[in-house]
């Protein structure tokens, strides 16, 4: 497995000697996923002819866009080692405060916006102290987070949600460029922009040695306690973007929107190569992660299977991608 | 001596583990109703020893008599079966749960139903609490009490399960000095009820206050039994040291140190160290020696702004300075090689170029952004001029030996320009020949004008590399000895208490 993915060839070339064929795609992490999508795509172009359509595909890519900018913040948390359960309350709270403040409060869509964002940004500064500096447990942390950010959600929405937002607000969720929906566009330029920074910014390497090893990152030089923060408030902005885009495609903001994600977009991660011992992952394998998990629910509505049976599938592929990490590594 | 008299005989007992011989046919005898001390130096075999009598190893050869037959000791629940009990350095009690329930343990007695009958138990603690007059009662939980406390929890857990004997490992190592003293009183209480006790120490003091007799360990083997009162704290030294003098050449300077660089001024971390004071100049090794826990790693983590230290002056180049952070300590020239590699200093699971990558970030990012052949520039220098024998550059460290990792670490920090170099127990688990390397590199890096403050507990190395040995005891710097007066005895003595030392004052 690429615990660092930039230079793959040099890590790939290091590990060569005495190594099976099996082991050294499952070693890359990034291709064996991409090689499996296209596996399920195939078999779900053979057995359905509404699959390869661009009416589907669409819907399939505006559909993991959402996804993939929580899993954008999700990995570069899990590489510094930690984890986040509050995004998917995160992502419903920033589609309350935007939804309140313009329907409550009469501001504006910009200010409306920008609410949205600060109150993920305050839930993710609140993560990020209680985890790095008084030292409390991230899942246990995140976990009465998710909780009490819900219960504000239902707070702010009077438990029914908030709809009739205005044109003004929606057109982010719904207006397309190119014939393709901006939320794809923007999801594009944020996994682009953050695969960018995790391989070459010095600042955002630091989170693999964090993670790798927090007491050697320590001595190092690395403020490790800083680092976990800015990964916290960077998650649940990221889970507040996402959240802000869904509220816009529907014109809604929905009580229950975000119920499941953290976990969806955790399986995603580590199905992408993240650790969640932390140290290792990178945003193109969690966003091939997300297109795999999406492909599957995907692939079972189209094939008129039995919706109950997504969680098997979901749930049953993350826990045979946990199964090859630990082979992998016990190979190492 | 009669047979009566011997309660357990150890014939030549054997263990082996990959790479060490810990214990080499090793032969002795503990007499009823005594109080034996079980000396030797770091290595020596007494953990071992420890771990045979209690069950924890098997060992590879020899066999154990206790009252004149012969036992096979399985595992730490039939050892105490026997009546052999262990207090670890590392208390084993569970700090959440009460005296009682700590003291009772796995074998709780039980009323009606089977369920545990607390009363019970309270009862039975409290009978041994007040026979020892501790100032605390059953139902107190245990991570409330104080070491001192604590330790007489563990004994008295061992005497409820009717112990015959009872082995302590570096009691002391964690109590105060009142503490100790408590602890000595019980130990003579115990040996009046005819239990035998093995006491195992480091501090020679200790032993001649405490023991009726003294065995020596060394290399793990057997080297010999004192009466307490016919030796000498010098004579027991020599017997611990007492290898041959010395197949290694000693190193010394190429010239005479150079500017001061480091400075340390009544530096205090309360209740860990306290009033330590050097200098270090360029060109200098001053190597602190001193047995486990004496304090000598916590100096060198307060320094590097790891933990915080409580008091005193820091001055760097003359000037005095604040170090609150590993990271600025990085900037101001500082490197510190932490002892325990593994866990605290490397990225096991991580390549050669990315370990390289960790403390020279800055270095190989200007402006901000990775520049990889400034990485390959480092990391091929530095494997080459330490000999660091890898396959590739991009191999990981958990493929690599002892010897070779520890070149990393020495490596990635050398890479990072310090002034002065901490290393601390710069050789621990690598082989002799990396060893041997490795102590010339440090000779030669202080040569080129580094200063470098060396922890070892390695006396043959200490005084093969140091030009002066700074010698630590509980907390306190208690000497400095010049590498031109330095033996093996003079130091040993110094470290273990056996001489007065001189407060922190220079023998010059």
């Amino acid at each position: 497995m690429s615990s660092i993915p930039a230079q793959p060839s040099d890590v790939q070339a290091g590990e060569k000697r005495g190594r099976g064929a099996l082991q050294r795609l499952l070693a890359q992490r990034e291709l064996f996923i991409f090689l499996f999508v296209l596996l399920i795509g195939a078999l779900l172009t053979i057995s359905s002819k509404n699959f390869l359509t661009e009416g589907n595909l669409k819907t399939l890519i505006v559909g993991s866009s959402f996804d993939a900018i929580v899993a954008i913040g999700m990995t570069i948390l899990l590489v510094s080692g930690m984890f986040d359960l509050s995004v998917g309350s995160t992502l419903a709270l920033a589609g309350a405060v935007a939804g309140y403040a313009i329907t409550k409060g009469h501001f504006g869509v910009p200010l409306a916006i920008l609410f949205g964002l600060l109150s993920g940004a305050i839930v993710g500064a609140a993560n990020g102290f209680l985890v790095a500096k008084v030292k409390v447990n991230a899942l246990i942390a995140t976990l009465g987070m998710m909780q009490v950010v819900r219960g504000v959600v239902f707070l702010l929405t009077a438990g029914l949600g908030i709809p009739n937002l205005p044109a003004g607000f929606n057109v982010f969720g719904q207006g397309k460029f190119l014939d393709i929906q901006y939320p794809v566009w923007i999801m594009l330029v944020l996994v682009i922009v953050s695969e960018v920074l995790l391989r070459r910014s010095r600042y955002f390497r630091q989170s693999y040695f964090v993670g790798g090893n927090p007491r050697s990152a320590r001595l190092s030089g690395i403020n490790v306690d800083n680092i976990i923060w800015v990964n916290f408030i960077l998650a649940a902005l990221m889970a507040a973007l996402s959240g802000l885009l869904l509220t816009g495609r529907f014109g809604t903001a929905s009580v229950s929107a975000g119920i499941g994600a953290e976990l969806r977009v955790i399986s995603a991660c580590v199905l992408g190569g993240a650790s969640l011992a932390g140290g290792e992952g990178s945003i193109l394998g969690s966003l091939l992660g997300v297109i795999l998990m999406n492909l599957i629910a995907n692939g079972l509505n189209l094939l008129g299977i039995n919706p109950y049976y997504l969680n098997i599938a979901t749930g049953g592929i993350l826990i045979i991608a946990v199964v090859i990490d630990v082979l992998s590594r016990r190979n190492k | 001596m009669e047979d009566s008299k011997c309660l357990l005989k150890i014939e030549g007992i054997s263990k082996t583990f990959p790479g060490v011989q810990a214990l080499a046919d090793l032969s002795m005898e503990v007499i009823r109703g005594e109080i034996l001390a079980l000396v030797g130096e770091n290595g020596a075999g007494k953990s071992t020893l420890i771990k045979v009598l209690s069950g924890v190893y098997k060992p590879d050869a020899g066999r154990l008599l206790l009252d004149g037959k012969e036992v096979v000791i399985h595992n730490p629940l039939e050892a105490e079966k026997m009546g052999i009990s262990v207090v670890y350095q590392e208390l084993s009690l569970v700090p959440n749960l009460s005296v009682s329930e700590n003291v009772f343990g796995g074998r709780p007695p039980t009323g009606m139903l089977g369920l545990m009958d607390v009363q019970a138990m309270n009862r039975g603690t409290a009978k041994l609490l007040d026979e020892f007059e501790a100032d605390f009662v059953p139902s107190t939980k245990v991570g409330n009490l104080s070491m001192g406390n604590q330790q007489l929890v563990e004994i008295i857990k061992a005497l409820s399960a009717n112990a015959k004997i009872l082995i302590l490992d570096e009691p002391t190592s964690s109590l105060s000095l009142q503490e100790a003293n408590i602890l000595f009183k019980l130990l003579r209480q115990l040996k009046e009820r005819g239990i035998t006790i093995i006491f195992v120490s480091h501090h020679l003091e200790e032993i001649f206050e405490i023991s009726d007799r003294v065995t020596v360990l060394r290399d793990g083997k057997y080297v010999g039994t004192k009466f307490t009162s016919q030796t000498n704290e010098h004579q027991i030294v020599s017997m611990m040291v007492g290898r041959e003098l010395d197949e290694m050449e000693v190193l010394t300077a190429s010239q005479a140190p150079g500017a001061e660089y480091l400075r340390l001024e009544g530096f205090t971390r309360k209740g860990i160290f306290e009033d330590v004071s050097f200098s270090l100049h360029s060109g200098e090794i001053l190597t602190f020696f001193g047995l486990i826990g004496a304090g000598r790693t916590e100096v060198a983590r307060a320094l590097m702004g790891l933990d915080k230290a409580t008091g005193g002056k820091v001055f760097l180049h003359g000037k005095e300075d604040h170090i609150h952070q590993p990271g600025t300590a990085m900037r101001k020239g500082l490197a510190y090689l932490s002892e325990d590699r593994k866990s605290e200093g490397l990225f096991l699971d991580k390549t050669i170029k990315e370990n390289f990558m960790a403390p020279n970030l800055r270095q190989i990012s200007p402006g901000g952004w990775l520049r990889w052949n400034l990485l390959n520039n480092i990391v091929e220098e530095f494997v080459k001029k330490l000999e660091i024998r890898t396959p590739s550059l991009d191999q990981r460290l958990n493929n690599l030996s002892g010897g070779n990792q520890q070149k990393v670490m020495l490596g990635e920090w050398l890479a990072t320009e310090p002034d002065i170099l901490i290393v601390d127990e710069p050789t621990r688990g690598i082989d002799v020949g990396t060893k041997l390397e490795i102590h010339r590199l440090l000779r030669n890096l202080a040569d080129q004008g580094k200063a470098i403050m060396a922890i070892s507990s390695d006396l043959p190395e200490t005084l093969r590399i140091s030009d002066r040995i700074a010698v630590m005891r509980k907390g306190r710097l208690v000497g400095f000895i010049p590498a031109a007066e330095a033996s093996e005895e003079a130091v040993m003595e110094l470290a273990a208490g056996a001489t007065t030392g001189t407060n922190g004052k220079e023998i010059e």
